[in-house]
């Protein structure tokens, strides 16, 4: 992490009270180096590879609620909402929500596996559509990958590869030739917060796993674009660079590669 | 979680409602005077326009006003958290153009302060660059004119200048 994304953290976290600690392992939990690994049927396992050359910040991921989940936090947003005095907009009202939560990071200080040029996350979570969001460090949500990006389905009793998530600077040329075309861009990226680019790598057959799995659980994801979308509440905004296959721009457009269709803003 | 005080870094919230305005038409709004001369040009990473040669002026609002969505900026969010995802309703798509129900408060993201003013710069170049536009450099008074506390009058003369004659300043590049 570059020292100047470390300033922006620890402003950030300088100001944030010490959240109160909630048990979330049942919708997600990393496990840990040493562990031992059973593959549950009830259970979704998402594995993932974080290159370290970059900012070496973290892939945050999000499970798509489904309507009861939305509408009983919409519910709970509305009330603390207007406790405190409905100023502003609610669609940038961020609260102390007791429900479950759908949004994590996958954080390399909990990897299963890794060396200095990468770390292996592995987590155990609730079945369902998921999308790679944003990155982030620590428990900050830094940047969304809102102007496009993929989703992909998490079936329980599989280990879903994600491949390997790169991150970098964008203002300087990335030191992850997949990162050329959203990296480079000047100085503007590079002010008072830098502004960070990430990019994925699909997982191959025989990708490297972490001890204890067995491959034949193992299945590479199988993705899909998605289109822009907002979120008030992150430092910055950019958009997952292209994967060949998968995800394509054409000028403000995000296109699903598979379909050929583009992936309409939400 | 809960949220200490973040009285620099929080900023902005918005109306983003549906509420339908009165379009101006394009002859209606008057280009500003774009000379500018080298010394009262502002920083070039924050103090520019935008351009794109053979644009209309209605594509041009459409891509300012699409972009301008993602200028609010409200509080940190913290992890884990839960984000009510929506779904896309293909028969009933997020118009790419101005939503011009922009008003209140969100002009705060615009007249807050500076190192706020350099995250919605930022994220206006990501949004508007793989559009295809270009930036110009200009002055901060010119910038502030054109980014005033009305983000719909902002986004039309914005719209004005993007589709209008290249700007006679330098270019920022990319």
């Amino acid at each position: 992490m570059s020292a100047r994304i470390l300033l922006a953290v620890l402003a950030l976290a300088a100001v944030v009270a010490p959240a109160e600690a909630r048990d979330t392992s049942d919708v997600f939990r990393p496990i840990r180096a040493g562990e031992s690994i059973t593959i549950r049927p009830d259970k979704a396992y998402l594995l993932i590879r974080i290159a370290r050359r970059g900012t070496t910040q973290d892939p945050v991921i999000l499970r798509e609620p489904d309507s009861a989940e939305s509408a009983a936090f919409e519910a709970a947003r509305g009330a603390a909402f207007a406790r405190k005095g409905s100023k502003g907009d609610i669609a940038a009202f961020v609260f102390d929500y007791a429900g479950t939560p759908n949004l994590f990071i996958m954080s390399h200080g909990k990897a299963i596996a890794g060396d200095k040029a990468e770390a292996m996350v592995l987590a155990e979570v609730r079945p369902g559509n998921y999308v790679l969001y944003g990155q982030g460090y620590a428990n900050i949500l830094y940047l969304c990958h809102c102007l496009g990006t993929v989703g992909f389905d998490a079936p329980a009793g599989i280990v879903t590869d994600l491949g390997t998530y790169l991150s970098d600077q964008a203002a300087k040329p990335s030191v992850y030739p997949e990162l050329a075309s959203e990296s480079n861009i000047g100085p503007t990226a590079r002010m008072d917060f830098i502004l960070a680019v990430g990019g994925l790598v699909p997982a191959g057959q025989s990708a490297s796993l972490p001890p204890g799995i067995e491959r034949t659980l193992v299945k590479p994801a199988s993705f899909h674009a998605i289109g822009p979308f907002v979120d008030p509440n992150v430092m910055h905004i950019n958009r997952l660079a292209p994967i060949p296959g998968v995800l394509r721009y054409d000028g403000g457009k995000v296109i699903d590669v598979a379909s050929g269709k583009e992936a309409l803003p939400r | 979680m809960r949220l200490g005080f973040l009285p620099v870094l929080l900023v902005a919230s918005a109306d983003l409602g549906l509420a339908q305005q009165t379009i101006p038409s394009e002859t209606a709004i008057a280009i500003p005077d774009l000379h500018i001369a080298d010394s009262d040009l502002g920083d070039e990473r924050k103090f520019f326009v935008f351009h794109k040669v053979g644009v209309s002026f209605a594509e041009a609002r459409a891509d300012i006003g699409f972009c301008s969505r993602f200028i609010l900026r409200g509080q940190q969010r913290f992890l884990p958290d839960f984000v009510a995802w929506k779904q896309v309703d293909p028969a009933n798509p997020i118009p790419n153009q101005l939503n011009y129900g922009l008003v209140g408060e969100v002009i705060m993201a615009i007249i807050a302060p500076a190192i706020d003013r350099s995250v919605r710069q930022t994220r206006m170049m990501r949004c508007m660059l793989p559009r295809g536009y270009a930036r110009y450099r200009t002055s901060e008074a010119l910038w502030k004119q054109i980014n005033s506390s009305d983000l719909a009058a902002s986004i039309e003369i914005q719209a004005r200048i993007a589709s209008g004659p290249v700007p006679p300043t330098p270019r920022t590049l990319p």
